[in-house]
C-alpha cells in the first residue's frame, strides 16, 4: 500500500495509543496499589465523557475547564467508591476477596451504564472539541481535534509519571504496590494511599473518556470497547507495571490498525478489529501471566 | 533398614537466588529427621521441592527407588508423602469432618461410611471428637493445627513433612502434638521435622540436619548438630549454642 | 447437614417446585407463562454459573457465551444441516461440552481476575467471531429457527423447560453432594492444601467447567428453539451481567437460590418494564448491596431465616 497512507495509519495508531495509554495507565495503578482488577474502568472512562459533554454543552462553559472538572470529578468519584465499596476487603469485612472484587466491580459497570442510559438515553452526543480546523503536515493531513486531544493526553500521562516518581503520594503509591505491609511500617498510611490511588486511577480514565469524547462522540456504552482495550494492554504489559502500561498501548494501538490495513479481506479483518487485542490478552495469561514487564506469581 | 527417600544435588533458583545449593540428604524408612536452620536457609524450599510444589532446576529426587522430581502434590500424596503448612490450611468453610473426609474419600473404594467412622475416631484421638460437625473456621489456632494433623492421619502416609507444626502452640497441646507425631512414627511413618523450636526438635528426633543458605552443613544426632562450631554461627552469629527453649 | 435441616429444605424445594408445576393451571395470561419459562431458561444459567463460583470457587464470564454456542449450534446443525432436534440439542451439549473442556485446560493456572479476563476475552471473541461470519450466521441480524413444538401454545414450552431446569438442579445436586462437591469445596478453600491431600486439582476443575458449559449450552439450545431466534446479542457482556445479577441477588453460593434467583430477577425484569432502563441500574445497586451486606442473597438469607444452619457446606 502507499507510504504515505501508510504513515497516515502509523500515525493515527500512536494517537489512539495515547488514549488508550491514559487508560491502561489508570488501570495498572489501581490494581499495583489495590491489587484488584477494576471492571468497572471503562465506565468510570464514559463518565469522564459526559462529565465533559454536561460542562461544554449544558453549562456552556469553555472546553479546558471542562477537562479540568472531568479529572477533579472523576477523582472524587473515583475516591467515594473506594471508600465504600473497595476499602472494606482491607477492614476484613469481606469473605471472598478476589470474586467480590470482581463482581462488586463489574455490578458497578452494569450500574453506572444503566444510570446514564436512563439519565441521558441511547443516542450519541457531541460536545465541544478542544481545538478545530486541520493540521498539515506535508502531505499529511491530520484532524486537529484528535491532534490536539493527542498532545494534552501525552501531557497528561507525563505529569502522572512526574508524580509517581517524585512526589510523595506517588512514592507512596509504589510503596503500597510494592509491599502493602512493610509500607505501613514505615508510616505510609495505606487505607489513604488505596484511595488516592483509585480517585486517580478514576480522574485519569475519565480524562480519556474526556478527550475523546469530542472525537468519538459521547454515549452510554462508549466505555465497554475501550475498558477491553485496556485489560489486553494492562495484561500485555504486565498488571501493576507503568512502563508496561505504556508500551503495551504502543503495541496494541499499532497491532490493530496494521492487521487491519494488512490482511486482505479489508470487511473481514475490520470486523475482526476488536478481537486481535483479546486474542493477545488470552495468549499472554496462558503463555506468559506477568505479561511484558509485570512479576511472576508465584505459587504457595 | 532401607533408604526410602533420597536427594542428589538438588539446585533451586529463583531469579538470582539460589535458595537450594546442591542440597543431597537421605531419609530411612521409619526414621524421624529434623531439619533447622535460620530463617532463608531454605528449609520450606526444600519441603516444597519434596511435596510436589517446586521443581527442582537441577538434582534428583528419589522416594521407594522411584524418581519423583515433577510428579504433581496430589500424585506424591497418592505415592504417600504428605506434608503440612506453616501457615495453617484448614477449609475454613465446611465441617471438621468434612476437612478430614476430604483426604479420606480420594480413594474411591472407601465407602463415605468407613471414611466418616475413621474420621470420627482420629477426631477423639486428637481431642476433637466435640467439634465434628463445628465450622472449621471457628476452632481456635491450636485446635486447626489439630485438625491438619488429622487431615494427614486420615492418608496413613509413608512420609509425612511437618512445616513448623508447633509455632504458637500452647504448652499442653504441644504435649498432644508431639505424643501424636511419636505414635506416627512407632507406627513406621517416616517424618522431616522443620522447626525452630529445639526443645521439640530434641525430644523427638533422633537425627538432625541443618541447612544454612541452601546447604547442609551438619547432618547427625540431635546433640552433635547442636554444638557444631558451623551450626551456632549460622544461628548466632556467635559462640553460644542455639538455646534449648 | 443434619437431619432436621436436610428434611425442611427438602420440603421448601418440593413446595416450589410443585408450585412451579401447577402455576399454568391457575389461567394466567400467557405473557406470563412466557416470562416464567425464560426464567427458567434464566435459573438454569445462574445456577450452573454458581456451581463454578459458589462451589469451585472460580468467576467465569463465559457462561452467556457458552449458552450462544449451544443455540448456534443447534440451530446451524438444525437448519442447514437437518437435523432433527432430538439430536442437534445434545449435540450443542456436547460441542459446548467440548468448548468447555479446552477453555477449562487453558484456564486452568488462572484464577481470579485473570481467570475472569480470560473469559470475558474469550466470550467477546466468539460473539465478534458470530456477528463477522454472517455469510453462515446472518450476523447481528440472527438466525430464525423452528420451535420445539407446533402449537403456538406457551404451555408446553413452560413445562419442558421445568423438567430441564429440575433435572440440571437434580443432577447437579447429585454431584454436589457426593465427594466431588467436597473436592470442590476443598479447591475452592484452599487449592494447595487440597493438593497436598491428593485432590486431583486438575481433573476436577476442568470437570467442573466442562459440566457447568454443558449444561448452559442444554439450555441455549433449549431456548434457541423456543424463541425461535437466535443473535449475538445473547452472548453480550449486558447478559452476563443478567446472570451475574441474578446468581448474585439470589444467592450464588447454593444452586437452588441462584435458580430462584434467576426466576425472580427475569420477572421483575418484566414487571418493571415501564421504567425503562432505570430497572437495570436499580438491580445493579440491589447487586452491589447484596455483595456487601448479603452475601448469600436474597434467597439464600431466607433460607437461613427458615431453616437455620449448623455448619454446612
Amino acid at each position: 500500500m502507499d507510504p504515505l497512507a501508510l504513515v497516515e495509519q502509523v500515525i493515527n495508531g500512536l494517537i489512539i495509543s495515547i488514549f488508550y495509554a491514559l487508560a491502561a495507565l489508570g488501570l495498572s495503578i489501581i490494581f499495583g496499589v489495590l491489587k484488584i482488577v477494576n471492571f468497572a474502568h471503562g465506565e468510570l472512562y464514559m463518565l469522564g465523557g459526559f462529565v465533559y459533554f454536561v460542562v461544554t454543552s449544558v453549562l456552556g462553559l469553555p472546553p479546558v475547564v471542562a477537562l479540568i472538572l472531568a479529572f477533579a470529578a472523576l477523582f472524587l468519584i473515583g475516591m467515594t467508591i473506594e471508600r465504600l465499596l473497595i476499602d472494606p476487603v482491607y477492614q476484613g469485612k469481606v469473605e471472598r476477596v478476589d470474586e467480590y472484587a470482581i463482581m462488586i466491580t463489574f455490578g458497578l459497570a452494569i450500574l453506572l451504564q444503566n444510570l446514564m442510559l436512563s439519565i441521558f438515553g441511547p443516542w450519541t452526543k457531541r460536545p465541544e472539541a478542544i481545538f478545530h480546523g486541520r493540521v498539515e503536515i506535508g502531505q499529511l493531513i491530520i484532524g486537529g481535534d484528535r491532534l490536539a486531544a493527542a498532545g494534552i493526553g501525552l501531557v497528561v500521562i507525563g505529569f502522572v509519571l512526574y508524580l509517581l516518581r517524585y512526589t510523595w503520594a506517588g512514592k507512596a503509591m509504589r510503596a503500597v504496590s510494592q509491599d502493602r505491609e512493610t509500607a505501613s511500617v514505615v508510616g505510609v498510611n495505606a487505607k489513604l494511599t488505596g484511595t488516592l490511588a483509585f480517585g486517580l486511577g478514576s480522574a485519569l480514565a475519565g480524562t480519556a473518556g474526556a478527550l475523546i469524547g469530542p472525537v468519538f462522540l459521547v454515549y452510554p456504552t462508549m466505555g465497554v470497547i475501550p475498558a477491553i482495550k485496556a485489560y489486553v494492554i494492562v495484561v500485555l504489559g504486565g498488571l501493576g507495571s507503568i512502563p508496561g502500561a505504556i508500551v503495551g498501548a504502543l503495541i496494541l494501538g499499532q497491532v490493530e490498525n496494521l492487521l487491519t490495513v494488512l490482511i486482505p479481506d479489508t470487511t473481514r479483518a475490520l470486523a475482526y478489529k476488536d478481537a486481535y487485542g483479546l486474542l493477545l490478552l488470552i495468549l499472554v495469561l496462558v503463555l506468559r501471566p506477568q505479561g511484558l514487564f509485570g512479576e511472576k506469581v508465584r505459587r504457595s | 533398614m532401607t533408604v526410602q527417600l533420597a536427594t542428589d544435588g538438588i539446585v533451586k533458583r529463583f531469579g538470582g537466588l539460589v535458595a537450594l545449593d546442591h542440597v543431597s540428604i537421605e531419609i530411612e524408612a521409619g526414621e524421624l529427621v529434623g531439619l533447622i536452620g535460620p530463617n532463608g536457609s531454605g528449609k520450606t524450599t526444600l519441603l516444597n521441592v519434596l511435596s510436589g510444589f517446586y521443581r527442582p532446576e537441577q538434582g534428583s529426587v528419589r522416594f521407594m527407588g522411584r524418581s519423583i522430581k515433577g510428579r504433581e502434590p496430589a500424585d506424591l500424596a497418592a505415592d504417600g508423602i504428605v506434608r503440612s503448612f506453616q501457615v495453617t490450611k484448614i477449609f475454613r468453610r465446611i465441617s471438621v469432618l468434612e476437612n478430614l473426609l476430604v483426604p479420606g474419600l480420594i480413594d474411591w473404594s472407601t465407602s463415605p461410611k468407613r471414611a466418616a467412622g475413621k474420621a470420627e475416631a482420629i477426631l477423639e484421638s486428637l481431642n476433637l471428637g466435640h467439634l465434628a460437625h463445628a465450622r472449621a473456621a471457628n476452632l481456635s489456632g491450636g485446635q486447626a493445627k489439630l485438625l491438619e494433623f488429622g487431615r494427614i492421619m486420615m492418608l496413613n502416609p509413608k512420609l509425612v513433612l511437618l512445616d513448623e507444626p508447633f509455632g504458637g502452640v500452647h504448652p499442653t497441646l504441644k504435649h498432644l502434638m508431639h505424643d501424636t507425631v511419636r505414635e506416627w512414627n512407632e507406627a513406621g511413618t517416616s517424618i522431616i521435622l522443620i522447626s525452630h523450636d529445639m526443645g521439640s526438635i530434641f525430644d523427638l528426633c533422633r537425627r538432625v540436619v541443618a541447612l544454612h543458605n541452601g546447604n547442609v552443613i551438619a547432618n547427625g544426632p540431635p546433640e552433635t548438630v547442636r554444638n557444631d562450631p558451623q551450626v551456632i554461627e549460622a544461628y548466632l552469629g556467635t559462640h553460644k549454642a542455639p538455646k534449648e527453649s | 447437614m443434619t437431619g432436621i435441616a436436610a428434611r425442611r429444605h427438602a420440603v421448601l424445594g418440593a413446595g416450589t417446585a410443585g408450585l412451579f408445576l401447577v402455576v399454568p393451571l391457575f389461567g394466567f395470561d400467557e405473557y406470563w407463562i412466557y416470562i416464567l419459562t425464560i426464567g427458567f431458561y434464566y435459573a438454569i444459567l445462574a445456577s450452573s454459573w454458581s456451581l463454578l463460583v459458589g462451589y469451585v470457587g472460580r468467576i467465569s464470564f463465559a457462561h452467556v457465551a457458552m449458552s450462544g454456542i449451544g443455540a448456534y449450534t443447534s440451530v446451524l446443525v438444525n437448519g442447514m444441516l437437518g437435523w432433527p432436534l432430538i439430536l442437534s440439542i445434545p449435540l450443542a451439549g456436547v460441542v459446548t461440552g467440548l468448548v468447555g473442556l479446552v477453555i477449562g485446560r487453558l484456564c486452568l493456572q488462572l484464577h481470579g481476575a485473570y481467570l475472569g479476563l480470560t473469559t470475558i476475552a474469550f466470550s467477546e471473541i466468539v460473539r465478534i467471531t458470530i456477528t463477522a461470519e454472517h455469510e453462515f450466521t446472518r450476523g447481528s441480524l440472527g438466525i430464525s429457527t423452528t420451535g420445539l413444538f407446533e402449537t403456538i401454545d406457551r404451555v408446553p414450552y413452560y413445562y419442558s423447560f421445568l423438567a430441564l431446569l429440575l433435572a440440571c438442579l437434580l443432577l447437579m445436586w447429585l454431584v454436589l453432594r457426593s465427594r466431588i462437591g467436597l473436592f470442590f469445596a476443598a479447591i475452592r478453600e484452599d487449592e494447595d492444601a487440597a493438593a497436598s491431600l491428593g485432590v486431583k486439582i486438575v481433573r476436577w476443575k476442568i470437570f467442573a467447567f466442562t459440566f457447568s458449559s454443558i449444561l448452559a449450552g442444554l439450555a441455549g439450545g433449549f431456548y434457541a428453539h423456543f424463541v425461535q431466534l437466535v443473535a449475538p446479542s445473547m452472548m453480550s457482556i449486558q447478559e452476563m451481567g443478567f446472570v451475574l445479577s441474578m446468581a448474585v441477588v439470589g444467592g450464588f453460593q447454593n444452586i437452588f437460590t441462584a435458580a430462584l434467583g434467576g426466576i425472580f430477577l427475569e420477572g421483575l425484569l418484566e414487571a418493571l418494564r415501564g421504567i425503562g432502563e432505570w430497572r437495570l441500574a436499580l438491580f445493579a445497586v440491589v447487586v452491589i448491596l447484596i455483595l456487601r451486606y448479603a452475601p448469600n442473597g436474597l434467597f439464600g438469607a431466607i433460607l437461613q431465616w427458615l431453616v437455620p444452619p449448623k455448619g454446612k457446606r
